[in-house]
């Protein structure tokens, strides 16, 4: 049985060096960083204070007469900006046949920490339907859904740091069998406090900037942001005239079983193999790879080892760069809005670069396009994710 | 693609494991006491669901569990009950081919709210490193594959009310991407402080208006006695499954879902429900007419259990005479992504020994809710076919059809 192709005809991003996907194209060719003192709380008693935080031009861009938390907010954005792109306006769907599906790692994460503030303080009356939106994350798609118009599945997958690949996965899964027309697919999340803590309590934060495969990186930087793209099978998207970035040619799913936290290598290889083999391709068709590159010192060599192992000789000749020296490691958003990086790079033809590198280390001597774009035509891409819990997803991307 | 369920794995307030379970719910046996879990002070409500004489080091073996928060215990001894249930012979099925599909609401929230507390009383730079990892909406997930070598997924599907049965959904999709898969797939959610608080002060459980008591479709109902656990079942094709030589309790022959919201209000949200279970009929095949049971997951929310009850007079129609309906969560509570597990089980309950889970507390029915409900009378048949159905709060509703394993 043939796979019907499905292709993705719109995109929306809102990152931490650019709310739009003109301002945030721009500043991935210019290689501008959205890295910065943190500002929306008081870092002083943390032991950094720098991280990746969405700064709205306009506050009015916050939603409208809702009392919607920040992540549906920087959702909300996204969600928008992609329906927009791919030309799909108000009743152009059929609404039962449109959903959403939101990767988070934490949801409204913010709400949740006011109201943990609050019992801190030791009070316990300011309960409210921000509170429960707080812990019951799925009120974000359920806004969507109501915002938008969606009458079709409306559903978080958390699968933490790779919800965004594991949301577009299952989006076209639920297209190809024929669930929906238009799956809007991506994650979101806001900053958060306990990550920038706990994350520093694991000694995974950098203090100053984020230095993807340098010998000196010194961890992430924590951030926030959204990212989304429309869903629909290729014929559909013809049939309408639109205008579409790219096929999702393969998907590979998988979880190690191996750590909570640690990485390994022999997942993330596998998770790599699995969509080219979905894809029906071949390590030497992929002209460029959208790295996970945290920059933590371990993933960075773990995903340099894997990439080696997945590509044997065509390693060397792929580009490996990670848009996170740009703008921090934004959760459950950071492979959906890498996976809006991919078609960016695919439909204008260049290379994000990986910032801030200026010392090889052996153990990740994979060309990461350092420091500045290269602007070149691109065919094929992939898209790697690797989260806690080993959940491990790629996704490979061609040119439509 | 046929898909069944081979195993089933209950951590619930009624009881642990899969007869015990049954055992409680043919009985009509409530779990709803006086929660300890927390300080209640401030708030009058005191019942609820929780999870009592769960023995996690006796379930699941006493390493490790040090920094496994409850809810993920619960999990791991869901699963740990599921897979043996499922009689699944570890030493030949490679890790590759297992996998864990979780649904859960609230995630990882208790964790989150303790390095929450943790950061704002002692500092930022005393947050519990250990802990920290368990503050994700999939952190409940995490041990399970780690624990029993699972290499094919680890997915959390979160939706409030209807995780569980979306997971179920989900599963279904990494089965046609890999037919040989077995996969853990159910629901989890605790009985934490702040969902009690958050759920008492939206005024949406028992007790804020009228008594506090866990009764579904009945006139005195006026909101839900929160539950807990863990209900995980075991999916996997029937062709993989008659390999191995293993048996199936029930065969899932349709999902259907649809969202609700908007202007049309409670309207709009009784149509969605509508719709769920047309659509779930419509992908099974089957007519309303086949239908002999139906797992309502109504909760004893004044609005819910209306929209639910109104979904099946519509789909039913005049028929609905013959379908009883029974909700399970009068005895466990609304446990959220739980109790798409405990439904589930108890439409298993109905296909394999023909008992019909009846709605306890069911003194005085609320005459609006006109459906069959399960009782003395309609116990010990022949079931062929049951309706899960599951109404969220936030509009979306979810229902899933079994049948016997044929």
């Amino acid at each position: 049985m043939t796979r019907r192709s499905v292709v993705i005809t719109g995109i929306g991003v809102v990152a931490p060096n650019g709310v739009g996907c003109a301002a945030f194209l721009t500043a991935l060719q210019a290689g501008t960083s959205g890295i910065d003192e943190i500002r929306s709380f008081d870092t002083s008693d943390y032991p950094v204070h720098r991280g990746g935080e969405v700064r709205l031009v306009e506050p009015a861009e916050r939603v409208e007469g809702s009392q919607a938390g920040w992540t549906t907010t920087l959702s909300t954005i996204g969600v928008r900006e992609a329906l927009k792109d791919a030309g799909l306006t108000p009743g152009s769907v059929d609404p039962a046949r449109i959903g959403v599906l939101l990767g988070t790692t934490s949801g409204e994460v913010q709400d949740e920490e006011e109201l943990d503030g609050s019992w801190a303080r030791g009070r316990s009356d300011v309960f409210s339907d921000a509170a429960y939106a707080g812990f019951c994350s799925n009120s974000i798609p359920a806004r969507l859904a109501q915002a938008f118009d969606f009458g079709g599945p409306a559903l978080v997958l958390a699968t933490a740091c790779a919800s965004g690949n594991f949301a577009v996965a299952f989006g076209c899964d639920l297209i190809q069998h024929g669930q929906a027309d238009i799956i809007v697919a991506g994650g979101a999340d806001g900053f958060s406090k306990v990550a920038l803590a706990g994350f520093s309590r694991m000694h995974a934060v950098a203090p100053e900037k984020c230095q993807p495969f340098d010998r000196n990186r010194k961890g992430m930087m924590v951030a926030e942001g959204a990212g989304f793209v429309i869903l629909e099978l290729e014929e559909r998207a013809r049939s309408r005239g639109a205008n579409a970035y790219a096929r999702v040619l393969g998907t590979g799913l998988g979880c190690d079983a191996f750590h909570l936290t640690a990485p390994n290598p022999d997942g993330m290889a596998h998770v790599m193999r699995l969509a080219l083999a979905d894809a029906g391709l071949a390590p030497e068709d992929v002209d460029y790879i959208s790295a996970h590159g945290t920059g933590t010192p371990v993933n960075d060599a773990a995903e340099t080892a894997a990439v080696k192992t997945a590509f044997g000789a065509a390693a060397y000749r792929t580009p490996v760069s990670s848009i996170k020296s740009m703008i921090g490691h934004t959760m459950g958003a950071a492979s959906a809005i890498e996976t809006v990086a991919c078609c960016l790079a695919l439909r204008h033809g260049f290379l994000p670069p990986t910032i801030n590198y200026s010392e090889p280390d052996p153990l990740c001597d994979l060309d990461c396009v350092p420091n500045t774009a290269r602007f070149q035509r691109i065919e094929i891409a992939m898209n790697n994710s690797f989260a806690f819990g080993g959940n491990n997803a790629s996704l490979v991307l061609g040119r439509a | 693609m046929r898909t069944c369920i081979s195993g089933i794995g209950v951590v619930s307030p009624v009881g642990i494991g899969r007869e015990a379970f049954w055992t409680a719910i043919a009985e009509g046996r409530s779990g709803i006491t006086e929660v300890d879990l927390f300080d209640r002070s401030g708030v009058s409500c005191r019942a609820g669901g929780q999870v009592r004489g769960f023995d996690a080091a006796a379930l699941i073996g006493p390493k490790g569990l040090r920094y496994v928060d409850r809810p993920s215990q619960f999990a791991l001894a869901a699963a740990q009950l599921a897979m043996t249930d499922a009689g699944v012979d570890r030493d030949r099925t490679p890790p590759e081919r297992v996998g864990v599909v979780l649904g859960t609401a609230f995630g990882g929230q208790s964790s989150l709210a303790d390095c929450n507390r943790e950061r704002l009383v002692e500092g930022p730079q005393y947050l519990s490193p250990a802990k920290f990892p368990n503050t994700p909406i999939n952190a409940l997930s995490y041990q399970i594959p780690i624990r029993h070598q699972m290499r094919l997924v680890n997915t959390t599907v979160s939706s409030g009310m209807n995780s569980g049965l979306d997971a179920l959904f989900y599963a279904t999709f990494i089965l046609r991407r890999c037919p040989e898969a077995v996969l853990a797939c159910g629901g989890v959610d605790e009985l934490s402080r702040n969902a009690y608080y958050s759920c008492y002060f939206r005024r949406e459980l028992a007790g804020t208006s009228g008594p506090e008591l866990s009764c579904p479709f009945d006139r005195r109902r006026n909101g839900y006695v929160l539950g807990e656990g863990a209900a995980i079942v075991v999916v996997e094709t029937r062709d993989a499954l008659d390999r191995r030589g293993g048996t199936p309790l029930a065969e899932l022959l349709g999902f259907g879902s649809a969202t609700g919201m908007g202007p049309a209000g409670f309207e709009g949200r009784v149509e969605a429900a509508t719709a769920a279970v047309r659509g779930a009929l419509r992908d099974a095949g089957l007519e309303p007419a086949d239908v002999d049971y139906i797992a309502a997951g109504a909760n004893g929310d004044l609005e819910l259990d209306l929209i639910e009850a109104q979904a099946i007079v519509q789909v039913f129609g005049d028929r609905r005479a013959c379908v009883p309906v029974g909700a399970v969560k009068s005895m466990t509570g609304e446990a959220y992504a739980a109790s798409g597990g405990y439904q589930m089980a108890s439409a298993v309950l109905a296909l394999q020994r023909g008992v019909l889970t009846r709605t306890i507390n069911l003194d005085e029915p609320d005459l609006a809710c006109s459906v069959t409900h399960a009782g003395p009378a309609t116990s010990s048949r022949e079931v062929r076919h049951v309706l899960v159905s599951s109404v969220d709060r936030f509009g979306r509703s979810v229902a899933v059809v079994v049948g016997r394993p044929r």
